[in-house]
């Protein structure tokens, strides 16, 4: 099962103008090709604002799209019928981007975790108290404490939050994950806790992971492909050893360089970090 | 005087299960001129001490059971909230961890920047480059003046363009410029930043960097900037403080803690970077010991 | 990553009892909700029992006593009797009745057609809601008090005539709320995330649009209850609505104004029932919004 995505643009419509018109429209993605293997890692790198989860929603059918195609299992999710893209829904996962606003305040930890498999109930089939053992089981995975089930969202920091979205998304036991920055807001030790639980996971179960971040480290640690996407293009592609040492654009080159150190005495900014 | 003085901070958080301490006995002091690094795991209350100095943690569920917050020499946490309401809008700056609650769905992005502009003009109108006397029309041309400069400069393309966008026609790491944007207009003396480039890709988090240091250098401002990145931290930090579980482990200048950690939590953070030579699934994250202690 | 052995935590409760409790929790917060919680619990069980606990149950139904008239408060009536001699407290006791059942009937119905008006209205947008906002501010033109009058011309008077054309006029006011905060909540991320887990149009709106505008929803319905109450009375007072004898706090209200200020008694009994049900459900309305939107204060 792999995913192909194959020459996909997404404009936004302008502005309103007027009665019928409307502004120019803002092309969020222009003739976007990416090709996902079954069980790789697929890193997306990108500047903000460069499409990159435009791309993550138009994958979901979040958004239609302008122009091309996009195959999962050879199957083209923006023609499939409302049944198969529900069960589809059950293979696909995404954790989002924002863990602040991506979880429902008026839901207890345990129901947000408990919703997918409560939405494929059809397809899962558990009990009520199986269904909260499940639940347990993944916040464990991803390092929250049980007394943490009733707990609503606000009472938690953004790196606990977003491990309660990445439990939600491993419920259904997805086979394609999309993380959108999963560990930006993560502490580094949890992000590598994190990662490996990530890594496990896919020599496991063999899930295919689709990994946007900004942190080239991270990419280069977890995924086996990478591209680098511009203002709504891609602007090269390929294996994350060969991108990195052998960057053919400026834009990534610029990336490369651009990656803070953790070294106090390669600091660009010298003259406040020796004060 | 330090400009921020903060002495035996005791937090407790109240839910139902009943009250926890979350923090204990922080003391932090920074000056004039200093970017202070605060790094540490999630969850030990980077957040909550940020919070706290806008005193922006409501009581309940917040109580302090102990310790002061001086900024410029007045407690903040025995201010009156008309006190406060003018420290936050003018001396004291805040980009929030996170950028969608703090953006109004309902509002556009120009319309949010320019009450922004407009509280912290009328506190002091030489923040929109206006004289005392200057009339209704003036403070209002003037706040979108500001308004646009601001998105400009922290690296939004065709800011006059976007102004009138509403907040979920930006992408995250648009958002959170504007977060910061929003902070910087009142030309604070302290600036709380928590977490600011966690959404930005590494480009514009250098930008928005040496937006923070020039605004340092020339400014002489104060800046505590909560992040997990290290790399930030070694770059632009002057010092740097490690939480772990509510308390400050170990603090000082950058090259110290960082180069010869006296705190093995602090030697794990930075172990737990993955560099080019790591192979895949061999990071190393906390140490079984200390996840057992910890959240 | 080790793996930890996994141990449920033991629960003594099952989840929605442990869920009810927290909401407690939250509401027991503020003593003031609790005092509107318990004029509210109060009035109920008053309403309930009335019939039984009055001092004078033939007062209810229409009984007089003209050689008692004009009694101003006592030990015999608490609140004084009325110009044909009734006792004041008894008819307040009982006035209750048609008064919040009537304010309770109208509200609900509102919030129930409103909702499901503007739900639907602010989640498919386009014609439906083009269809759908016409007829709401067709209806939101009429005065509620005309429509009433034309309704009771055109079915006769009774409460339940009274109920539904006062919630004809009142639901669209209910649709218009629901449809802009449905609107704005739609594109949050958590609904968007609902909607990638797969969920389809009945649930992310029953279990995540709705949940998070209830507030809104909530603290109008509450100050609503007063004025429902108010516009039963006025209808009461033209006529339309509750005969007399059955009394009702509008109509002592309306009926006590021609004798002020000498009887002023007639009119304060009534006129504090009043004020002490709206104030409750206001209070009530405060309470419930800490336990809908625990972000809201604590
Ligand atoms: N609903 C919308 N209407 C108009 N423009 C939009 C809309 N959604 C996104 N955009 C625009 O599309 C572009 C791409 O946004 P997207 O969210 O995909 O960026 P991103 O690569 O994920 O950035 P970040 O790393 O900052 O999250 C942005 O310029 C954004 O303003
Ligand atoms: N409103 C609240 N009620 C109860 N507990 C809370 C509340 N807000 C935060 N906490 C708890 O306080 C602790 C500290 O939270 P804080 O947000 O300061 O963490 P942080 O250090 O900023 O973490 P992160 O890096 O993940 O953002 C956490 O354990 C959290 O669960
Ligand atoms: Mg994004
Ligand atoms: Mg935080």
């Amino acid at each position: 099962m792999s995913l192909d995505i194959q020459n996909v643009s997404k404009i936004f419509p302008g502005p309103r103008q007027g009665f019928f018109g409307r502004g120019e429209g803002f092309t969020a993605l222009d003739d976007v090709s990416l090709s996902i293997r079954k069980g790789a890692s697929f890193g997306l790198v990108g500047e903000s604002g460069s499409g990159k989860t435009t791309l993550t929603r138009c994958i979901l059918r979040l958004e239609s799209l302008s122009a091309g195609n996009i195959l999962f299992d050879g199957s083209d999710i923006h023609k499939l019928t409302p049944l198969q893209m529900r069960r589809l829904r059950s293979r696909l996962q995404i954790v989002f981007q924002d863990p602040y606003a991506s979880l429902d305040p008026r839901m207890t930890v345990h129901d947000i975790v408990a919703e997918p498999l409560v939405i494929h109930g059809d397809v899962v089939n558990m009990t009520a108290s199986r269904r909260t053992e499940r639940v347990m089981e993944l916040l464990l995975q991803v390092g929250l404490r049980s007394e943490h089930l009733f707990r609503y969202p606000h009472e938690f920091s953004g790196g606990q939050r977003q491990r309660i979205g990445i439990a939600r998304a491993l419920a259904v036991n997805p086979e394609f994950l999309i993380l959108d920055e999963p560990t930006s807001a993560l502490d580094v030790s949890v992000q590598a806790d994190v990662l490996n639980l990530l890594h496990r996971l896919q020599v496991e179960l063999g899930l295919t992971y689709f990994f946007i971040s900004h942190d080239l480290g991270v990419i280069r640690y977890i995924c086996d492909d990478v591209a680098v996407i511009y203002r709504g293009r891609v602007v090269e592609q390929g294996p994350v050893a060969a991108i990195f040492d052998n960057p053919q654009s400026d834009y990534t080159r610029m990336l490369l360089d651009a990656m803070p150190d953790p070294d106090p005495d390669r600091s660009p900014f010298r003259k406040i970090a020796a004060v | 005087m330090a400009l921020l003085d903060i002495k035996n901070l005791n937090l407790a958080m109240r839910s139902y299960e009943g009250e926890t301490q979350i923090l204990h006995g922080i003391d932090l002091k920074i000056e004039r001129g200093e970017i202070w690094g605060m790094v540490g795991e999630t969850g030990s209350g980077k957040s909550l001490t940020g919070l706290s100095v806008s005193r922006l943690i409501a009581s309940p569920p917040g109580r302090y059971l102990a310790g002061s917050i001086e900024f410029q020499g007045r407690d903040v946490l025995k201010a009156t909230d008309k006190e406060m309401r003018m420290l936050r809008g003018r001396h004291i700056g805040m980009i929030f961890q996170d950028p969608t609650t703090n953006l109004n769905p309902a509002f556009r992005i120009g319309t949010q920047l320019v009450d922004v502009a407009l509280h912290a003009g009328h506190a002091d109108p030489s923040v929109l480059g206006l004289g005392a006397g200057a009339s209704r029309g003036d403070f209002k041309k003037a706040a979108k003046r500001v308004a646009v400069e601001m998105l400009e400069k922290v690296g939004i393309p065709k800011a006059a363009d976007r102004i009138d966008d509403y907040p979920h026609q930006f992408s995250g790491g648009m958002r959170q410029r504007v977060l910061i944007a929003m902070a910087m207009i009142g030309k604070p003396d302290l600036l709380i930043a928590d977490e600011p480039t966690t959404a930005l890709d590494v480009s514009v988090q250098a930008q928005i960097l040496r937006l923070i240091h020039d605004l340092v250098a020339e400014r002489n401002i104060g800046v505590l900037l909560i992040t997990h990145n290290l790399g930030i931290v070694a770059q632009i930090c002057s010092h740097v403080a490690v939480m772990f579980r509510g308390r400050i482990l170990e603090a000082g200048k950058v090259n110290d803690v960082l180069k010869r950690p006296s705190h093995s939590y602090t030697q794990a953070l930075l172990n737990s970077v993955p560099t080019v030579h790591t192979k895949r699934g061999e990071l190393m994250g906390l140490s079984g010991a200390m996840r057992e202690t910890s959240a | 990553m080790t793996m930890t052995p996994i141990a449920i935590p033991k629960r003594t409760q099952s989840a929605r009892l442990e869920n009810w409790s927290r909401a407690f929790y939250r509401f027991r917060q503020s003593w003031l909700s609790i005092v509107g919680l318990a004029i509210v619990v109060l009035l109920v069980v008053i309403a309930i029992f009335a019939p039984w606990i009055v001092p004078y149950p033939e007062h209810v139904v229409g009984g007089t006593n003209t050689g008692a008239r004009f009694q101003p408060p006592s030990a015999n009536a608490w609140f004084g009797t009325n110009a044909l001699g009734q006792d004041m407290f008894s008819l307040v006791l009982v006035g209750s009745q048609v008064s919040l059942f009537s304010g309770l009937a109208v509200v609900f119905i509102a919030i129930v057609v409103g909702t499901a008006v503007g739900a639907i209205a602010g989640y498919f947008g386009g014609w439906v809601d083009e269809v759908l906002m016409r007829i709401t501010d067709l209806l939101l033109t009429i005065p509620s008090l005309i429509l009433a009058m034309a309704v009771a011309a055109a079915l006769g008077t009774g409460v339940w005539n009274m109920i539904i054309a006062i919630s004809i006029t009142w639901w669209p006011a209910y649709a218009r709320l629901v449809r802009g905060e449905v609107i704005v909540k739609k594109e949050e991320q958590f609904v968007v995330a609902a909607h990638a887990l797969g969920a389809n149009w009945l649930r992310i709106l029953g279990k995540h649009i709705l949940p998070n505008i209830v507030s809104p929803i909530v603290i109008k319905a509450s100050l609503d209850m007063g004025f429902a109450i108010l516009t039963v009375a006025s209808l009461g007072f033209v006529g339309i609505g509750v005969k007399p004898p059955t009394p009702e706090w509008g109509t002592l209200l309306s009926g006590a104004r021609s004798y002020m200020p000498d009887y002023w008694w007639t009119a304060v009994a009534p006129g504090i029932a009043i004020f002490l049900a709206v104030l409750a459900f206001n209070l009530l309305g405060d309470g419930l919004r800490d336990v809908l939107d625990p972000k809201a204060r604590r």
